[in-house]
């Protein structure tokens, strides 16, 4: 047996690329990120300084303050409409349904296509001149009226709406696992107990999912982080600014408006949201962690 | 309390019958235990009783009450199971009242029930835990006592000891009987163990391959089983089994092994449908065997012992009778040199004698 | 260890490029947006004439957001040191930032040799033109600042062609009673952009233009004669139809072509979807170069040659440059892509009508520099926020559409 000492040094060794990894390649973009948003910087990297000017013009970009509203918006509507739809669906697929293979897959397929796939079809579907509302009309309502892609105050929901019917598989695929992992005696106890089965599923079987509910919702938070792609391919950021989310604001000013600077500015800001959102949970989690260690 | 009455039970599951025109009438406040290996059906009867499985003919009478098609919650019954099935986010106090909050009882009735329930069981302390923070035996008294608040007439138990380790098996199998005592409650009771079958039980249904084998009181099963399955399921070490013809012809009765040594049997109480140079199997329990003494109307038979186990109240000495295995329970102060041939005693009357193809008791 | 296997791979890599390059010659890959189906007919003639000349055209085409996609993504490949062989740009600022950087090939060696200088629109040499050297090869003038309309959708509502916004808007009222989409819009932002810089034009003038977009004056937004673009521009909105959203330019011209539409707003690249569709500019879809203040507009789109450590590349570079601006090749583009050739020395006899008129202005002196060559990306970038998220929601007043503009105008300074 080795002394204690030379394993762990053996241990940190090989643990080395992966602290290098850490440290440049995470923590080295991040700071190198948050120095460029305090310059100048157009399209190649200035070192000046220009104080807070970068963060100051983000705030008074009307643009940016949309896109945050409706990163809330999509967000709060995005992870609620997903975990609710994705337990209905993984409620039903439980009910030992026949072909219950073809409808996991059905729910499912959505999910192995790119946001971009997901986009177009919603767009030529929500299109009032050319999918669901001018199908009802050519049948004869000639008043009905779906329009909400092309409406500022609507369009943010279509977008929402569309990524719900994408991703709630996914979140049936993880909740379905846990359903499956239910004790059957479980079901029969609830039964003699006489309590409705709806019932045992909201205050029974939901608080035992809660792991699950929690990876998925993880997941889906950093989706909605991201989303970009959904947004080009249903609405391109519009009608007008109305759909513009952070990541675009982010890529376009990196690109195509040749401002690295606001964009590292926003790019910021956004990390900084993440990490103030993240800090209360990170810090329940650790003190729990550390609370059950003790008991 | 109320008596349960299976009336021409039949359950298929797809093709495959489970059960097979089954009948059994349970006295009020009787402790009837459902023994059986797995797959003969005992907990499906048990499920059908509870009404979580339906049936495809016969009828379920709880308390006078033909329950065939109502719902579990409305039969009067509480069941207790092996994996505990506790609501695991719930506390113990949540665990007990969450069905009567549902059957909307009065708060006051279940603050009642509840304290009840754990002072019978002991849990009074436990009654702020998840079902996480209590060991397995605690968890099974809150299973129990799930049922108790329900204040119901029939108790389920399907199997509720399995999962626990001996030590506490022991324990908490004199504590249902307390309880059964102390309640007077009906309760039917399914396992594949026959300590906790031949204690529990005022009466004990073998069953096997769908079929009651045999319903009688603990001690008719170990004394006069029915069929060598019977024989062979209840009691341990096993009852042996050695096989040889009936010889009924001049003299007395005799039962001649395939070595052609005769046992004289006279004294064996036979049902009626014996006949000469029958083929048979003779069945003997090790306890049934002396190795020393040769009591009133016992009679002789030669083994050869070869191996001795102690079990420290009792030893088991292992050998052959006609070439057939053959265990002897001998107390465990006495001692035998092994190896050894000798003349052993049995009473023919404890004896129990099988047709050999039919299995039933001659 | 680690950097050095990354070290080595990079180097194996270096050279299997290399070697790779070295075995192709001449193999020029373009980035371009040129992808609807008169931009990629158009956009052929070049390829055909470099191959003809000996080289080989691998074609980049990247589509979107009015090559918003496409410049991001060649901008991308020169940062990262895989640079194109050539992409496109519009004239205008938009590479300020990579030949401050040093990251493109001046071109001076070929306009001298091709007699650039001579031949090319003095205002189209300036913008291509940073401190004494050019940076980009031009290869035709664009003018966005054009009406089209349908004389068929506007016979069948009874309206005749405007020469003025009112008669503008009576005619949009004709159409929209006899049940034909007045104005045929795309959603993207740039086009509601061109949109409004053709209202800007027309219904401010040529004067407005310049001190809003080239003195950056706040003064000039907050004036009365702003004030009425501004309501002229707010009430197009009702003449757009809900399909407006998610709508190509492309697919907006075709309203016209085919009589669906009465209008369009677009550039000259639009004359290659009516001849696309069989159409002839100027009598079955008519043009207008500014309603009300007829001025031509030179923009445009130029290539620019990112510098190159392979010498072949550099050969192929050069023989493109030269291939673009060949008479014979300027020529054929220029008449699939609808715009007009750089060049004063080529046989101008075959372009269309449009065209003509356009030629014409600009001879006057009739001229406006594309907003591309005025202001910078990001400060365009601001308007387009600005004029799109104004005409997409018709609850912004004109008022509220001024005070955007002027806090962009006063940020830029």
């Amino acid at each position: 047996m080795k002394p204690r000492f030379f394993r762990s040094i053996a241990a940190q060794i090989a643990l080395l690329p992966a602290w290098l990894i850490v440290i440049f390649a995470y923590l080295g973009t991040i700071a190198w990120t948050i120095r460029i948003s305090f310059t100048s910087t157009k399209v190649f990297p200035t070192y000046d300084f220009v104080g807070w000017k970068q963060y100051e013009r983000l705030f008074a970009t009307d643009r940016w303050i949309i896109s945050g509203q409706n990163l809330f918006i999509f967000g709060a509507c995005f992870i609620i409409g997903c975990l609710i739809f994705g337990f209905l669906l993984a409620v039903f697929i439980d009910q030992k349904i026949r072909a219950e293979s073809v409808f996991r897959t059905i729910f499912l397929y959505p999910y192995a296509m790119s946001f971009i796939v997901t986009g177009l079809v919603w767009q030529w579907t929500l299109n009032p001149t050319l999918g669901v509302q001018q199908t009802v009309r050519n049948w004869g309502w000639q008043d009905f009226t779906f329009d909400w892609l092309v409406r500022g105050d609507r369009a943010i929901y279509v977008i929402a709406i569309a990524g719900i019917w994408q991703a709630s598989g996914l979140v049936m695929a993880i909740l379905l696992a846990g359903l499956r992992g239910v004790d059957q005696e479980l079901w029969k106890a609830a039964k003699v107990d006489g309590i409705p089965t709806w019932r045992v599923y909201l205050h029974i079987i939901v608080p035992m999912l809660s792991p699950m509910f929690v990876t998925a919702t993880v997941l889906l938070a950093t989706a909605v982080v991201k989303v970009y792609d959904l947004v080009i391919a249903l609405t391109g950021g519009g009608p007008g600014i109305s759909t513009e989310v952070p990541a675009k604001f982010v890529i376009d000013y990196l690109f195509n408006r040749q401002n690295v600077g606001l964009a590292t500015a926003a790019s910021t800001v956004m990390f900084v949201t993440v990490l103030v959102v993240l800090a209360p949970w990170l810090y329940s989690q650790y003190f729990r962690g550390q609370r059950g260690r003790g008991a | 309390m109320a008596t349960v009455s299976i009336r021409d039970l039949e359950i298929d599951f797809g093709t495959l019958r489970v059960l097979q025109t089954l009948n059994l009438d349970i006295a009020e406040g009787e402790f009837i235990v459902l023994l059986g290996p797995s797959g003969c059906g005992k907990s499906t009867l048990l499920n059908a009783v509870a009404g979580l499985l339906d049936v495809t003919a016969g009828q379920i009478w709880i308390g006078g009450k033909n329950v065939t098609w109502e719902e579990p919650k409305d039969r009067g019954i509480g069941m207790v199971f092996q994996s505990y099935a506790l609501y695991p986010r719930m506390t113990v106090k949540g665990n007990l009242s969450f069905g009567l909050k549902m059957a909307k009882t009065p708060s006051e009735e279940i603050e009642k029930r509840v304290a009840k329930a754990a002072k019978i069981l002991q849990i009074e302390p436990l009654l702020n835990r998840r079902p996480s923070e209590l060991s397995g035996g605690q968890r099974q008294r809150v299973a129990i006592g799930r049922a108790l608040v329900r204040d119901v007439e029939v108790f389920l138990f399907d199997e509720p000891l399995s999962n626990l380790d001996a030590k506490l098996r022991t324990e908490l199998r004199v504590e249902i009987k307390r309880l059964h005592h102390e309640l007077g409650s009906t309760m039917i009771y399914v396992t594949h163990d026959q300590i906790e079958a031949l204690t529990l039980a005022d009466r004990i249904a073998v069953m096997n391959g769908g079929v009651i084998q045999q319903l009688a009181s603990p001690k008719e099963i170990y004394r006069r089983p029915v069929n060598r399955f019977v024989a062979g399921f209840v009691g341990s070490p096993g009852m042996n089994f050695v096989d040889g013809t009936l010889s009924l012809g001049a003299g007395a009765p005799g039962f001649v092994l395939s070595d052609g040594t005769r046992l004289d049997i006279s004294g064996y109480e036979f049902s009626g449908n014996a006949k000469d140079e029958q083929p048979a199997t003779i069945g003997i329990r090790p306890e049934q065997v002396d190795l020393k003494e040769k009591g009133e109307d016992a009679t002789i038979l030669p083994i050869s012992l070869n191996l001795v186990e102690p079990m420290g109240a009792d030893s088991l000495v292992w050998g052959h009778v006609s070439g057939t295995q053959f265990a002897v329970r001998i107390d465990g102060d006495d001692h035998v040199t092994t190896p050894v041939t000798v003349d052993a005693f049995f009473s023919p009357s404890q004896a129990s004698i099988f047709d050999k193809t039919s299995g039933a008791r001659l | 260890m680690k950097h050095m296997t990354k070290a080595m791979f990079g180097a194996a890599a270096m050279v299997a490029l290399m070697v790779g390059s070295a075995g192709a010659a001449e193999k020029a890959e373009v980035i371009h947006w040129w992808t609807s189906g008169g931009e990629a007919a158009a956009v052929q003639q070049f390829a055909a004439a470099f191959n003809a000349a000996g080289g080989e055209w691998v074609d980049a085409a990247v589509a979107g957001g009015g090559g918003d996609a496409a410049r991001t993504a060649g901008i991308n490949r020169i940062v990262g040191g895989n640079p194109p062989t050539a992409m496109q740009f519009n004239t205008g600022k938009q590479f300020d930032e990579l030949v401050t950087q040093g990251l493109l090939s001046p071109l001076d060696d070929v306009a001298d040799a091709e007699g650039w200088k001579q031949h090319i629109n003095p205002l189209v040499l300036a913008a291509v033109t940073r401190d004494g050297k050019i940076y980009a090869a031009p290869v035709n003038i664009h003018s966005n600042i054009w009406l089209w309309y349908s004389p068929a959708a506007l016979e069948k509502a009874g309206a005749k062609a405007p020469t003025n916004w009112d008669e503008f808007f009576a005619a949009g009222d004709k159409l929209k009673a006899a049940g034909i989409v007045p104005v045929a819009q795309s959603g993207d932002a740039w086009t509601q952009v061109l949109t409004f810089n053709n209202v800007l034009i027309g219904a401010g003038g040529k004067d407005l233009y310049y001190k809003i977009y080239k003195d950056l004056d706040v003064d000039a937004v907050k004036s009365p004669e702003f004030k009425k673009v501004a309501d002229i521009f707010a009430k197009l909105r009702d003449y757009t139809d809900s399909g407006m959203q998610g709508r190509q330019w492309n697919q907006a011209t075709a309203m016209i072509v085919t009589g669906q539409a009465g209008f369009n707003f677009m550039g000259d690249w639009a004359k290659g979807e009516v001849i696309a569709a069989g159409k002839t500019p100027g009598t079955d879809v008519g043009c207008i170069p500014g309603l009300g203040n007829q001025e031509f507009w030179i923009g445009g789109d130029v290539f620019v040659f990112p510098v190159n450590k392979d010498p072949e590349a550099t050969k192929a570079q050069k023989l493109l440059e030269k291939v673009l601006l060949s008479p014979e090749a300027q020529v054929a583009f220029n008449n699939k892509k609808g715009s007009i050739p750089v060049r004063d020395d080529v046989d101008l006899s075959k372009v269309d009508a449009c065209a003509a008129q356009g030629i014409a202005l600009a001879k006057a002196g009739n001229v406006v520099e594309s907003t591309d060559i005025l202001i910078s990306p990001d400060v365009s970038g601001s308007f387009t926020d600005a004029i799109a998220s104004f005409f997409s929601d018709k609850s912004k007043t004109s008022d509220d559409f001024v005070a955007s503009i002027a806090s962009i105008v006063e940020g830029a300074k």
